[in-house]
């Protein structure tokens, strides 16, 4: 029984950390209509600016953590004020490729940076604070302070996200735009505000998961934020691209499979990510909606 | 003969000579680079007729150039170095049994785009069949992490990550712009028949297109399983250029990089594709500098920069939709000649 509980509480830790991932994703694409492909850097980027606060500068946790995030949502809005706006009226064949470009830049700035700070080799996160790391014996299970904190962190973060969202004017401007943009702005929004509001509010997330999955797993990479990125935008993909409960709900549901694979197939762990690949193109192919969308009528 | 084609045959009838004088007493770095350039080009001619004139986005190309060169490898590797290779997991029969001589380079390198085409049919017929715009992306790209994850994986036929050493270096001038040429060839026609008028008439609208009758999905997959055998068939070429082939050799930047030649040279060009790919081999290695003087790793950054620019303030690329021809080059000419005699009869 015990290694389950135990199994469980690391599927919950991913999951959580995939879904606050996926929600950047999910709202963009909600409104852009378009698959961000740099919010896997953004993340990545926040677990470096934690390392830059913390480990370099000296700054106490809580201080380097809120810095980092903060840091890290403002980069979210630089970008699109910066490459996706000025692309708001191509093709958005030409935002994606432009997205990718932002993608490998963020990632090669990394390999670039001086070698205190970041640079091509692998850098170890620093050890987080005791909290985190504390081992909690309930019976026969330990559990690691850090798959419990995670979730619950991520877990306040994804309410306080739901209140933004249906309970402010910010977040009914959101909801609005999803809808029809458009209209949106003839009803007097400002368009431009609300989607830096949507990239701050996702690249937010994407941090405070960049700085959780640090403290996970203490090893920061220049490439780290492909697979997870991808692994997330699967998880937007099966919980319905656009929905943000569903994004929630997918994500836990990648993190726990993929958990299961490590965990009890260990002979297939190399091939996990073609199994999260396959689950992307199946859901995209047979429904393409996810599990929470609603079907998406093509106008002629 | 119309004098067009008098000039296209003399440009061939040189560019063979090019290639011959070429291999023999070319500088080493400048053959290598055209080399690079005519495998960049081959591919991209490739991926310009899935994503330029047919509109559809594959992220997939590196995954087909990753098992074009596999393919061909395990076809030409010599057995005492198939031996020598393979110690932890031995090679699988019937590759190890049997290799190919030099003169079976071309069936080798056909193999290596068949097999491609071959990974485009699983692909392409969902993947082309359910998807477009970026969900066809993602999906190509996923695919293609499946190949490159396969192919690291499967130790009994790929060795692994070790990678292969030891391949002969069959590629040269002759070989790399005669694949060039056949299968710039191909897309040319393809692109100015009926069936490349219906390509270009997906990519404007699908839905319209469908309704004049075009088989859509037909049409895409045959544009896939092209450029899937371009792909193929330049990976083949580059394993017997480099010699020394891994798993890494063909991740995302590929198709990162093909990307870059083929907006670069104007999405739906073939020449563009064909210069791009030139101008990118040249370029990239005229950069070398930055990685060893400034940052390892710099370029990458400026090629990313540089991509972004050129999708900000660019987007037409050096050609746009445009196709060289000499017709092009005549009126050109003409013009800069009529212009150069307006000027000097105002003196």
């Amino acid at each position: 029984m015990a290694p389950y509980v135990q199994q469980l509480f690391n599927g919950l830790t991913l999951g959580s950390l995939y879904a606050l991932l996926a929600i950047g994703y999910t709202m963009v694409y909600g409104i852009l209509r378009f698959i961000n492909f740099a919010h896997g850097e953004i993340f990545m980027f926040a677990g470096y600016w934690a390392l830059l606060w913390f480990a370099v500068l000296k700054f106490p946790w809580w201080a380097a953590a809120v810095l980092a995030v903060a840091i890290t949502g403002l980069m979210g809005v630089i970008i699109e004020r910066l490459a996706y706006r000025p692309l708001r009226h191509a093709p958005r064949i030409s935002v994606f490729i432009t997205a990718m470009g932002v993608s490998i830049l963020l990632g090669n700035t990394i390999i670039v940076l001086p070698d205190w700070w970041a640079g091509g080799r692998q850098k170890p996160f620093p050890t987080p604070p005791a909290i985190m790391t504390r081992i909690f014996q309930l019976g026969d299970v330990r559990i690691q302070g850090v798959t419990i904190w995670v979730p619950l962190i991520a877990i306040a973060c994804l309410l306080g996200l739901l209140l933004l969202i249906y309970r402010t004017k910010v977040g009914r401007a959101m909801r609005a735009i999803a809808t029809d943009l458009e209209i949106t702005a003839l009803m007097g929004a400002n368009i431009n505000r609300i989607i830096s509001y949507t990239f701050l509010v996702g690249s937010l997330l994407a941090a405070v998961a960049g700085i959780l999955w640090g403290c996970r797993y203490p090893r920061l990479q220049w490439d780290l934020g492909l697979l997870p990125g991808l692994r997330s935008f699967t998880a937007a993909v099966v919980g319905g691209i656009g929905n943000i409960t569903g994004a929630m709900l997918g994500g836990f549901l990648i993190g726990l499979g993929e958990i299961a694979v490590v965990a009890f197939l260990p002979h297939l762990s190399g091939l996990r990510d073609a199994f999260i690949f396959a689950i992307l193109i199946l859901f995209l192919l047979v429904r393409p909606t996810g599990l929470l969308g609603k079907p998406l009528k093509e106008k002629v | 003969m119309k004098p067009n084609r008098i000039l296209t045959v003399l440009f061939l009838l040189g560019l063979a000579l090019f290639a011959w004088w070429g291999d023999a007493r070319m500088d080493r770095l400048l053959w290598r680079i055209l080399n690079l350039g005519a495998i960049y080009a081959i591919a991209a001619v490739g991926y310009t007729v899935i994503n330029g004139i047919t509109g559809q986005f594959s992220l997939g190309p590196h995954g087909f150039m990753l098992l074009g060169a596999y393919f061909t490898t395990l076809l030409i590797l010599p057995l005492e170095q198939k031996r020598a290779v393979w110690i932890f997991d031995p090679l699988v029969p019937p590759f190890s049994q049997f290799s190919l001589p030099e003169s079976g380079f071309v069936l080798a390198l056909v193999a290596g785009g068949v097999v491609a085409v071959l990974a485009a049919v699983v692909v392409g017929v969902p993947a082309l069949r359910a998807l477009r715009g970026d969900y066809l992306a993602i999906a190509t790209l996923g695919f293609g992490e499946i190949i490159f994850l396969l192919v690291a994986n499967l130790r009994g036929l790929t060795n692994g990550a070790m990678g292969i050493k030891g391949i002969p270096f069959y590629t040269n001038l002759k070989w790399a712009v005669g694949a060039l040429v056949v299968l710039t060839y191909a897309a040319v026609r393809l692109k100015n028949s009926s069936f490349g008028r219906a390509l270009r008439a997906i990519r404007e609208d699908e839905l319209a297109a469908e309704s004049m009758g075009i088989n859509v999905f037909r049409h895409k997959f045959l544009a896939f399983m092209f450029s899937a055998f371009c792909a193929g068939v330049a990976g083949g070429l580059m394993a017997t250029l480099i010699g020394t082939i891994t798993p890494d050799l063909f991740r995302f930047f590929v198709t990162f990089y093909l990307l870059m030649i083929i907006v670069l040279g104007g999405l739906g060009s073939i020449s563009g594709a064909i210069v791009g790919g030139f101008i990118f081999a040249t370029v990239f290695e005229a950069l070398r500098f930055i990685d060893t003087a400034v940052v390892p790793g710099m370029r990458m950054v400026v090629f990313a920069l540089l991509l972004i620019l050129l999708m900000l303030f660019f987007r037409r690329g050096l050609f746009g939709r445009e196709e060289f021809s000499w017709d092009w080059i005549g009126r050109g000419a003409s013009r800069v000649w009529r212009w150069a005699w307006a000027k000097m009869s105002s003196f």
